[in-house]
This record gives C-alpha cells, structure tokens and sequence, in this order.
C-alpha cells in the first residue's frame, strides 16, 4: 500500500471549548508599553492561531471584540470561518443588539472613555461580527461576589497590604463600599480606582486590583462556557492564574511542536481553511494531546447554553473527514437562542407584584392594553416565572411577576435575582399600598414617592420598643418623569407625586398603633405606607426604577366576614388598576420621550 | 543593552544596575530601566527577542538561549555591576514571582556579593533563602535603590563649575 493512502483516524478529540482572555482590555491595560510590542502582538496572533487550529470552538468575550482594535484585527483576519462557528463571540446580553446597547448608556461607561467611544464608532454594527452565544452568568454579578469574598476573607487587604509595605488607612471600609458606590456603572478597574481615590500613576497596587477583578471576570466566562483557555504564555502571561473549566493549551509546548518541525510560519502565514486543515493534522493532534490539561468541571450552567445552542455548536464528529464536520458546525442563521424569549427590541419592563389580588389586577390592566401575556420561565432550572406582554406600539417587552413573600428583605432578595435574569430597562413595583390615617388620601391615589424612610431598625428597651428609621431621596429619573405626567386630567385619578413614603416589613391594621403614632409625629411629608418599599429601591439602586402604588386603606382593622373580604379585594382591586394604568402611561412616556433640541 | 542619561550635580560612574525578569515582564523592565535612566543611573536589560529569533530551529533557538543567558551571567558578576533588580510582578496566582531563571540569577549575584533588590516583596517559596542573601524589597518605589546607588557609586560634584 502507497503511504498517501493510509487514512489516520486520530481517536483524540480536539478541546471542546477554548476561551481567549488575552484580548480584554483590562488585561491588555497590564502589560503598559508592552502591549504594543511586537512580540506581544505577535503572541497574540499565534496563540490565537493555534487555538483556532486546536478546539472546536473558540470563544471571545464580546466586550473584548468591541473594546479592542487588536482583536477585530486578529480575529477579522479569520472571517472566512465566522459562518463556520468555529469563532464565536459571548457576553451576558441576550443579543449582539443588546449587548451595545447597554454599553452605550453613559451609566455603564462614562462618557467618552475608551469603551464609550469604542462602541460608538463602532456602532451600528456592520453585520460583519462572529455569531454571538449568550451567557447564563452575569460578569458584574460574578465580580460582585468575588470582590465581596475577597474582601470577607480578608484576602484583598492582605494582598494590598503586601504591596504597599504598610498598612493602608481604612482599607476594609473602602474595599467594601465599592460594589455598592459603583451602582450600573460597570465593575471596571478604572471605577473602582476613582472610588478607592487611586486615580494615577500606575503601581503595583492597581495590578493587584485589576488581578481581583480580572479573574472573576475570566472566571465568569469559562465556568459558564466549561471552556479551557491557552496557557504557558509568556508575553501574554498573567499575574494570576487564569481560572478554568475545560481543556487547556500549552501555547510553549505547540510552539516547541512548530519549532521542532518548522512548520511555524505555515501557522503564521496559512489562511483561514488551511489553518482548519492544519488542525487535522494528525502530528498536530498527537502534539495536542501532550499539549492539553483537563481542569475543573464543566457547570450545571453550561448544559443549558449547550442544549440551547446545540444547532450551532460542538458538532465535530471523529467519524469521517473533518472538513466535512466543520462544515456542518454552526448553520449561518444570527438567531440567538435565549431564555425567555428575546427579540432586538430594546425596552425590557420587569413589574413586580407582592399580593395575589395586585397579581391580578395588573395582569388584567396588561391584557386590556397589549392582549394575552404567554407564561415563560427566567431561568434555565425554571425556578422563576413571569408572564410577558409585548407592546408592539412602543417596542417594549413587560414582564409581570410575583414575589412570594411580603416585607423588605423578600423585596429586595427577590428583585434582585429577577433583575439577575432579565436586566430590564425598567423595573417597577406595582401595586396597593397604606394611606396614613391623617392625611386622608381618597382611596385609589397613585402615589410616586420623593424620598422613603424605612422602619425595620428596631430597640428593644425596657421603656419599650424604639424605631431607629433611615431615610434616603428616591427622586431617580423615572420619578422625574412621573411627576411631569401626574397632573394631566386624563388619567381619571388623583397622582401624589412630592410626599413620602414610609416602609417596614409590618402589617399595620390599627391605625392607633404606635408606629403609625411615631411616624405622624416624626415624619409630616409621609403619606403612604408599604412593606417592601424600601427593599425595592435598595435592590433597584442604579436602575430605572419606580415604586407605584395606590392607596387602598388607612390602616384600620379588616373586616374578617366573608362580605367584608370581598368589599376589601374590590376595593384593593380597583386601586391597584389605577397604579397600573400608571405604570403603562408612564413606560410608554418613557420610550416616546426625545433628546432634548439643541439650539 | 547599557542606558543612562547625564544628569548635573552627580559625578559620571561606570557602575549599572542590572535589571533580570522573565520576558514576560520585558516591557517593566525597559520601563524601569528608563526611569532610572533619566536620573543618571546606568541598567542594563536583556535584549528581546527580534523576527529572526522568532523564526529560529528549535537547537538554533535552544542555542540562542544558552548564550543569551551566559552572557547575561556575565553582565551580572562584572565588577562594575552595582546591583541586581529582579522585576518580580505577580505571575500566574503567585505574588511577587520570581521565575527559575531568575531565582538562578540572583543565586549568582548573591555568589558574587552584589546587592539584591526586588521590586515587589518575598514571594512566599524563597523567602527564606532570598531573605538570608540580603534582598531588599523596594515595592514598587525606586527611592531606596536610587539613594543606595547615589550615596555608594556617585560623588555629587558640589564645586562649582567654571564652564558649565
């Protein structure tokens, strides 16, 4: 038998997954002078190469595709492949539309800083770019939570310290308030460094702040996606270990293969489909197969994206010729494959209710305007439910959904993870609330609070109990625009739109009773009472967020007859159908309303 | 690759400071040689890795490497080397790393009674050894490595001079 005969079958199977760090700015940021150095550039391209020619699909965070003119450059040299998914580009938006949208919001990035530019001149986009596979996992809210640890742990102090040779002044309390004070903005090394007062010179203290967050950040992205990531770089190597959750690439020992056979330019200079071919090459794959580590586990998390997407990915069979499985990857359609159903359309509502008779209420008041709402589930283990509603006039999506639980603790744990799962544009809280006795607001009164004092900070003395309430402003932007469409007549209901509101995981049923007292005496602006409010403003801070709600009692004592009941659902019913007729005028004012003109 | 900048009121000295780091910190080390460069303090870096390394055989580049590193060697236990400066970032989850290359190459200067300095601190592994051979850690500020090397290898010139 001739030797070019021989069919080699390799029993090996290419890494599944390879995630590209590299290309984050962030990361890029570390390397200062060296990032435009030509051995940098030049690593970057070839191990960018070889993962191409080594794993089925290679995956880049779409922030980094946007954000960084190398990887279009590096990446856009590989287009032929795009069609083929063996590059794909992931971000945590349900699609690429999305994913821009959001980053062009000043309260993201700022205004004109290297991320805001980027994806205004890069946008709209030239339908040029990779296929794009969402994510399950929130970055921010990975980054979050790893900052947090770090900081519980005492970790990032310690790490801090170290570097700095000395103790830093108040270093815990500054470490701790940064999630909070960074708000919607995105969980950057450059914001954190404004709120740690580090804005300057660059020193090893800001690496290892850009470590904490970069890590969390790859972290976010390879569990999610069980992707490997190339390692053993060394103009590309970081200073910490890039977190993984598949099958890793040694880039030295596949440089030491290329080497060893000089075949290091072919991978240099080779096109997109011979660099596939390259790939099938069984020297190459039993160079790979000394060349890979397998660590960690794949997530529960990335069944869901791979089921999901099982059209467009991972389709590589050993079985037969391999151009003809990468051919049959990824069909050429852009559609994404999201939970629950997503469209291009912007304008996202998440409107929370608590009580049954709110539910239903505002599920009748969205069928009146937008027809029949479809049940469909958040989240890839359906724990969570919504009805959805699409207002085709003003191109926005409604989410109606339930908490289980009253009180603010229930309130702000339970919008939060809504707002994890669908990161809505708008979130409101919709519903009936408590009139304060001596105000005497008629029954029905939407009321948009200007500030919000909450009571659940309790003493227990011995000269009984003592209320110790905070206080904050909640006149965000949806408030401004709620009081501009509060006076017009033909709402049919009266709109309180410059009082307050008081708040307390306490259900009030005697108007005498001594918190009522407390409030009355101490806080004349208030005028209604609720038990979530609080929590709702706690979990929405940084969102466009609005609490609407309308007076349905005054706190006296409910009737326990069966006639009684019905008479209270009624009227509990009809008040919180004006909160929500509210709500509808006010998201469609939201969406309508135009820059102003410039003169 | 041997830089300094001439700066008035220090005397000239032959003496450098030798800056060692893997290349995946090159770029610091040209950066740090530059700064210390301006203040009149002669470094040496290694030199980096051009196209033609890149495209070197592997017994080419594995011979590149091996002369490449005996040289630096040499650089390091030359008489007019003052001291050596180990740019020890945080690599790979260890902080303040310092590289088997670079670990044998502050061996040598130890061996050859140079002064040590690092940039960052003690990675945790040789703390031991690197805190019997004397090093210094700086943390990221040069002030200590600067004042060292003007008080030990640059008389100020404080007369006045004619023609200036």
């Amino acid at each position: 038998m001739n030797q070019t005969e021989i069919s080699i079958v390799s029993p090996y199977s290419r890494p599944e997954r390879l995630f590209l760090h590299y290309f984050d700015i962030h990361f890029i940021e570390e390397k200062g002078a060296s990032a435009i150095s030509s051995n940098f550039l030049y690593e970057m391209r070839l191990a960018t190469r070889i993962a191409v020619a080594s794993a089925e699909t290679v995956f880049i965070p779409a922030a980094s595709y946007f954000e960084s003119k190398l990887c279009r450059q590096i990446i856009g040299e590989l287009n032929e492949l795009f069609p083929l998914g063996i590059i794909a580009l992931s971000g945590s938006s349900p699609n690429l539309d999305c994913f821009v949208q959001e980053r062009l919001n000043i309260g993201f990035y700022r205004e004109n800083s290297i991320q805001n530019n980027a994806y205004h001149s890069l946008f709209p986009q030239n339908g040029e770019e990779p296929p794009y596979v969402p994510r399950q996992r929130s970055a921010t809210q990975d980054i979050v939570n790893h900052w947090n640890d770090l900081v519980q742990d005492n970790e990032l102090q310690l790490r801090l310290r170290d570097t700095a040779g000395i103790p830093i002044p108040n270093i815990e309390t500054r470490l701790e308030r940064v999630p909070k004070e960074l708000g919607a903005l995105a969980f950057i090394p450059e914001h954190v460094y404004e709120i740690l007062d580090l804005a300057g010179v660059e020193k090893p203290l800001h690496m290892r702040i850009r470590s904490a967050i970069n890590e969390a950040y790859f972290a976010s992205y390879t569990q999610d996606l069980a992707a490997g990531v190339i390692v053993d770089l060394r103009y590309l190597s970081s200073s910490f270990l890039i977190p993984s959750f598949g099958q890793n690439i040694s880039y030295m020992k596949m440089m030491g293969f290329l080497r060893k056979n000089n075949r290091l330019k072919e991978v240099e200079n080779c096109t997109p489909d011979q660099l596939v071919r390259f790939g099938n090459d069984p020297n190459w794959q039993i160079a790979l197969q000394s060349a890979v580590t397998y660590v960690g586990q794949p997530s529960t998390a990335l069944a869901s994206i791979v089921s999901h997407s099982s059209a467009k990915t991972f389709a590589f069979s050993n079985e037969g010729n391999k151009e003809q499985s990468m051919v049959q990857k990824y069909p050429l359609s852009n559609d994404s494959p999201v939970l629950p159903e997503q469209s291009s359309r912007l304008n996202t509502v998440l409107c929370l209710t608590i009580a049954a008779v709110e539910f239903e209420s505002v599920r009748s008041q969205l069928k009146k305007a937008f027809g029949n709402g479809k049940i469909v589930y958040l989240d890839t283990t359906r724990q969570f439910y919504a009805i959805e509603y699409s207002d085709p006039n003003s191109e926005t999506i409604w989410h109606l959904a339930s908490l289980s639980f009253q009180g603010e603790t229930e309130a702000a744990v339970g919008i939060n993870r809504f707002c994890n799962f669908l990161k809505p544009t708008i979130v409101l809280m919709v519903g009936m609330c408590m009139g304060m006795p001596k105000k005497d607001l008629s029954v029905g009164t939407v009321v948009i609070p200007n500030e919000i004092f909450v009571f659940d900070h309790q003493r227990l003395t011995p000269n009984g109990n003592q209320h110790r309430p905070h206080g904050n402003r909640v006149d965000n932007g949806l408030y401004n625009l709620a009081k501009l469409i509060a006076s017009e007549s033909e709402l049919g209901f009266p709109v309180v739109v410059n009082k307050a509101l008081a708040s307390a995981s306490i259900k009030i049923e005697d108007v005498n009773s001594a918190l009522v007292k407390q409030i009355e005496n101490s806080f004349p602006d208030v005028v209604a009472y609720d038990m979530e409010g609080w929590g709702f403003y706690l979990a929405g801070e940084g969102r466009h967020c609005l609490w609407v709600k309308a007076v349905a009692d005054s706190g006296e004592h409910q009737s326990q007859s069966a006639l009684g009941q019905i008479e209270k659902n009624k009227t509990q019913s009809s008040a919180t159908d004006n909160a929500a007729d509210f709500a509808i005028h006010l998201v469609q004012n939201f969406v309508s309303a135009s820059p102003a003109s410039k003169t | 690759m041997e830089n300094y900048d001439m700066i008035e009121g220090y005397a000239k000295t032959k003496r450098r400071i030798v800056i060692i780091g893997s290349m995946s910190v090159y770029e610091n080390m040209v950066n740090l040689a530059a700064e210390l460069n301006a203040l009149g303090i002669r470094t040496i870096v290694p030199e980096s890795e051009n196209e033609h390394v890149r495209q070197m055989s592997l017994p080419d580049f594995e011979d590149f490497k091996r002369r490449v590193s005996l040289a630096y060697i040499k650089k390091i236990r030359d008489p007019m080397t003052f001291c050596v400066l180990a740019m020890n970032l945080d690599r790979h989850g260890i902080l303040n790393y310092i590289g088997p290359n670079t670990f044998a190459e502050i061996a040598v200067a130890f061996a050859q009674s140079k002064r040590i300095y690092l940039y960052q601190g003690m990675p945790d592994a040789y703390i031991d050894e690197l805190s019997a051979w004397g090093c210094v850690s700086v943390n990221g500020c040069l002030d200590t490595i600067i004042n060292d090397y003007r008080e030990l290898c640059m008389k100020e010139d404080i007369q006045l001079r004619l023609f200036p």
